[in-house]
Parts: C-alpha cells; structure tokens; sequence
C-alpha cells in the first residue's frame, strides 16, 4: 500500500524533485566560480567564500521547496476532497502518516545530489594542512532542515484546510497578542529573545541560522 | 424476444416476461424441446433482477410449460396439441380483458365494442 | 443471517436545519436495494455516514457486522464505492487507477478487471482527467466489481450517462450480483431503472425514512380507486389513504397503500361504490407516497 502512495507521490512531484536535486548540486559546484575561481586557479579559500554567499541559499531551498513538496500533493489529493482516500480501507490517519513520509523520503534525493556536489567542489580543490571538508554533515543539515520545514508546512497546511480561517488568525492574531502584550509590560528584547530561543540551538529553526558550511577546521 | 419488457407498465416485469414466453409458445415460434436462455443470461440482457426472471420460470414450471433442469438449463417442455391450443385462448382471453377494462374506461358499450369490431375484422372465413 | 446494513435512529445536522432524525434502514444480505427520496432529502449524507465518511451525532450505523465509523477501515476492505461524481486520481492512467486499486484491496481479480475493461472500451493510457463522464463512470464500477465487493454501495451510478452506456453498466452490474450473490445499494432518481433491478425499495423524504419494504409488494400495494360516494376518512380504515382527489361530484380518486383485494367489502360495507383499481408504475407510487408522507392531503393509518 505505501509503495503505491510513494509512486503516486513520485509521480506527481518528481519535476519538483529534479529541481531542487539540480539546484542543490549545483550549488556548491558555482560556490567557487562565483568568488573568483576558475579552472586554473580553484582553491579553498575561493569555496569557503562561495559558500558563505550561497550558503542561504541552501537554507531557502530547504524552506520553500519542503514547503512546496508538502503542500502541493495535499492539494491534488484535496481536489476531490479526499473521497477516494477516505473509501479505502484504512484508517485516515495511516493515509494521512503516509503521504507524510512518501514526501519526506522524497526530500533524500536533493540531499543526495548535494552531497554530490559537495564531493565535486571539494575535489576541484586542494584542501590546506588545517582545514577539512564536511560534505555528508552539509548534506545531512540540508535534510534536517528540509524535514523541519517539510513537517512544519504539512502541518499547517493539512490543519489549515480543516479550519484555514481558524488557522489563518491564530498566525496573526496570537502572535501579534503575545508581542504587543509583552511591550506594553515593558520586557524589552522580548522579541529578541524569542527569536533567540526559536532560531539558536538546540531551537526547532536553529537548522536555518547557523552558517552553512563545507570547510571549516 | 423480449425486447418489449416496459417498467412503465402496471403488469410486474416476471408477468410480463412469463406471458411473453406463453405467446411464444401458443404461436409456435418456441417448440418443445428449446432452450430458454439462462436466468443469468437474461437478467443481464434485460438488466432485471435475476429473481424476476427466475419468477417467471418458475410460474411456467407450474404450469408445465417449462421444465428447469438443474445444471443444463430451462427448456420448453413436451407439449400437447391441447397446450398450445390452451395457451392460444388464454392469450386471446386476456387481450380481450385489455380490451374490455381499457373500454369500460372510454364508457363504451358491449354493443360498441361488438360494432367495432365486425368493422375491423377482415372479411376471411 | 446478519443484515448488510442496519441504521438505527440516526440523527445528523450540518447547521441549524436537522439533515436526518431518528433515520432507521435495514438492508438485508443480499438484496438489492433502492433507494429513493427527493433531491435534498438526504440521500448523498446517508452513504457517507454508512462508508464513514462522517460521524453520527446519535444512532448507530452497521455495515457488514462493523460498527461504523469506527471500523470503517474493516468494512470498506468488502464495500465497492461508486459515488455521484467522479473521485479518483485525475493525473492518474486507467492502468494507474486500477493497478492503484488493487494495491489496497487484497481480493482484486486482475483477470476480471481487464476483461470489464475491454468489455467498457477503456484504454489503459487514458488520462482520467480526459475521460467523459460515461467513461469515469464505467471505470468505477469497473473498480467495485474487479474488488470483488460484498457490498456495492451506488450514488446514482447512471445518472448522466447516454443509453448505451447505461445499459452496459447495469448489464455488468447484474451479471456481478447473480455471480457473487452481492448485496447492492442504489440511490437513484431513475426509478423505473431501480423497478427493473432492485427488490427491496427504501423510500426517504425530509431526512427520515417514509417507506421500505420488498419491491414487488410496494408496487402491488399502492393503488389508485375510482370511488364513488365515498365515505369520509376514518380511523378504521384496513388500508392507509395517501391523496384524495376530486374528479367529479360524487367521484373520487383515492390513492391507498396496502391494499389486499378483500378490502372491497369496507367499500361495500361504508354505502360506497369502488369503481375501478389502477395499478401505478414505481414512479406514481413514489409521487404518491411523498403526497401521503408530506401531509398533502389527509392520511390515515
């Protein structure tokens, strides 16, 4: 059953997919280019400033393409306001979890292909004495956030279609009520703070702030 | 053969189909010794409940019209001279009852009907 | 022998107007089901409370001995879904749908379903986005019967569809029913399609049910009279009257359910003069039957 829902899956989002694999790949391949390096004279350094220009990028693509891949088959399977779905026999809530990981595992193939290209620009160059290069842990926080932002967007928007008004105002409304309230008694920094507990480790968005990174020491 | 089974009509489908089969019967078109086509076969050519059509066999069996044999099929059963001849005036007797029920709704007379029908029946015999 | 389905006092709302009170249906196994009703009264919720796609507020649902919604999961592995509009994949193939079919249910017949298809004209390659109407539906019921279903569970399954292809499709149906002894519910709107095919009719109106019993006995007991000097309606009536209508002075048409031929002696007994007994077709039985339901004219029981 649940290779039926990957293959459905697959097949509505593999363009999607390509895409993003593409653009992961080619992103650590163009970080030296862009810093001044060329065939002859590739180096590390060139990398690591390619990198720190390109690097949010990564993060981007983690963001919008998880937020892409999660919502866009949902909203095929909601063209039809899930009554095929809901005549088959299991319960909704398996049908529900595998659409979930049939997305999620379809986040692998972006990693994967950045884990290629982190490989390729690392062996265009030559590493000095001190410092290493961590393509598989690049990779591997590539997919973290992917999954974070991926797992985020279902969510919301599998919520979102039950109740999306509900859902809508409580974005914008408890928000709004937490932080107004907190300047009026006077805790300054307060949105600070949140951000720091949200966005610095161990916080669930941490995975988007820190730098990305191939080659470090 | 029964292309002319009517929903519409007040007469029940297995009636209509048993009746169908005693015309059929009464003016030779089915000797004994045919083959009916299976209950299965016909309910889903007519697309009617298979237990209509099982009805209307079952209504001829009583009536000897037709044997059902179990594994074979439903046949026209060896029929006397006298059983055709039988079935001929029980289906001239109901188009009669037809008749008299639809003129007794015009508000026709017997004497109409009688007039009526010396003027369409041709002139032989 | 457990019924195929059994509702009991079953109560549903969406807003203020109550959609179904105190509803009670018993299908039995086996049987062929019709069911009729009015737009809006009700019918389309019914079936997506009995495949538990919603929840009841009060009452229970049964269907193929689980209770539903609860196990609905169990009971739809057995029931052949065909509804009103179209709801499968549309990006999906003809051999994508099917193949995607047979992946949650364990008893499709691969055989079958290619034979249905070839029977219906489909091709694998068609794109269901790009099939017709007609095409969708055959593709459908292709689905339910290739399932191998217990239970056929129909929304207007030949609504819209050109004559000939209504005709293969309930020609597939009954052949499926007299093969597999299924059990087949119906709602439908063609009531003369539904007097060919089903035996038991279930008749529902305002969001209770208002009649149901065996085919052949709510046709033959719906009947019309032609009475004269008739008497007023009382209590002791052996039969119930739906309508009355004035024809002339002293004629009246009375149209009365369950009627048995030895109920002409009240006539004769009330000083009155039964004229005539009409037999009606499934479909005057039905407007009549929702005229006596609705109060139009006096009712006794």
């Amino acid at each position: 059953m649940f290779a039926m829902i990957l293959r459905t899956q697959w097949a509505w989002t593999r363009v999607l997919v390509a895409l993003l694999a593409l653009i992961a790949f080619l992103t650590p391949v163009f970080a030296w280019r862009i810093s001044g390096g060329n065939d002859r004279a590739p180096g590390a350094m060139q990398l690591i400033k390619g990198l720190v220009l390109l690097g949010p990028m990564l993060g981007f693509l983690a963001l919008f393409g998880s937020f892409v891949l999660a919502v866009y088959p949902w909203t095929i399977d909601a063209e039809t306001k899930h009554v095929y779905p809901l005549s088959l026999p299991i319960t909704w809530s398996r049908y529900v979890g595998m659409r979930y990981f049939a997305g999620a595992l379809t986040l692998l193939v972006p990693a994967l292909a950045l884990y290629v290209g982190n490989r390729f620009a690392v062996s265009m160059i030559t590493l000095p004495p001190l410092l290493q290069a961590y393509p598989g842990t690049l990779a591997f926080r590539f997919l973290l956030a992917a999954l974070v932002a991926y797992s985020a967007s279902f969510a919301l928007q599998y919520l979102a279609g039950r109740r999306a008004t509900i859902v809508a105002l409580l974005l914008v409304l408890v928000p709004t009520l937490i932080f107004a309230a907190a300047e009026l008694a006077g805790a300054r920094g307060f949105g600070d703070a949140v951000g720091r507990f949200l966005f610095e480790w161990p916080g669930p968005f941490s995975v988007f702030s820190q730098p990305w990174v191939l080659i470090d020491v | 053969m029964f292309s002319r089974i009517d929903s519409r009509s007040p007469t029940p489908i297995y009636a209509q189909i048993a009746d169908r089969i005693r015309v059929a019967v009464a003016s030779g078109e089915l000797r004994a010794g045919d083959s009916l086509p299976s209950v299965r076969a016909l309910a889903t050519r007519l697309r009617v409940n298979p237990a209509t059509i099982a009805q209307a066999y079952r209504e001829l069996e009583r009536e000897k019209l037709v044997e059902m044999r179990q594994g074979a099929g439903t046949f026209v059963a060896e029929l006397g001279a006298d059983t055709r001849a039988h079935e001929r005036e029980a289906a001239a007797r109901r188009l009669v009852r037809e008749m008299l029920t639809e003129a007794a709704r015009l508000g026709l007379a017997p004497a109409d009907l009688r007039a009526a029908l010396t003027h369409e029946l041709p002139e032989t015999q | 022998m457990t019924d195929a389905i059994r509702i009991r006092d079953l109560t549903w709302r969406a807003g203020k107007e109550f959609a179904l009170r105190d509803l009670s249906m018993t299908v039995p196994t086996g049987a062929i089901y019709g069911f009729l009703g009015p737009n809006g009264s009700g019918k389309t919720t019914t079936i997506r409370l009995m495949l538990g796609m919603l929840a009841p507020e009060h009452g229970t649902i049964d269907v193929l001995g689980h209770a539903m919604p609860k196990f609905a999961h169990r009971a739809l592995a057995k029931i052949g879904y065909v509804p009103e509009v179209v709801h499968l994949y549309s990006r999906l193939t003809v051999d994508e749908a099917m193949r995607f079919h047979k992946a949650f249910f364990a008893t499709f017949d691969d055989a079958e379903a290619d034979r249905l298809r070839r029977r219906f004209g489909l091709r694998e390659d068609q794109r269901i986005g790009a099939l017709s109407k007609g095409e969708s539906g055959k593709l459908m019921m292709l689905l339910a019967l290739s399932q191998r279903a217990e239970l056929l569970v129909l929304d207007e399954p030949t609504d819209g569809l050109d004559p000939v292809i209504r005709r293969e499709v309930l020609s597939a149906l009954v052949e499926y029913v007299d093969v597999h002894q299924a059990t087949v519910f119906i709602s439908s709107h063609l009531v003369h399609e539904q007097e060919r095919i089903c035996d038991w009719v279930g008749v529902m109106d305002g969001g209770r049910m208002v009649a149901e019993l065996p085919m052949q006995e709510f046709r033959s007991g719906i009947k019309r009279l032609r009475v004269l000097n008739a008497p007023p309606t009382r209590d002791a009536m052996p039969f119930s009257v739906l309508s009355r209508d004035e024809i002339s002075l002293h004629h009246e048409d009375w149209v009365v359910r369950g009627w048995q031929p030895e109920m002409r002696e009240w006539f004769q007994r009330s000083g009155a003069e039964l004229r005539e007994i009409q037999d009606l077709d499934l479909e005057d039985s039905f407007v009549e039957l929702l005229r006596g339901a609705r109060g139009v004219t006096t009712e006794a029981r």
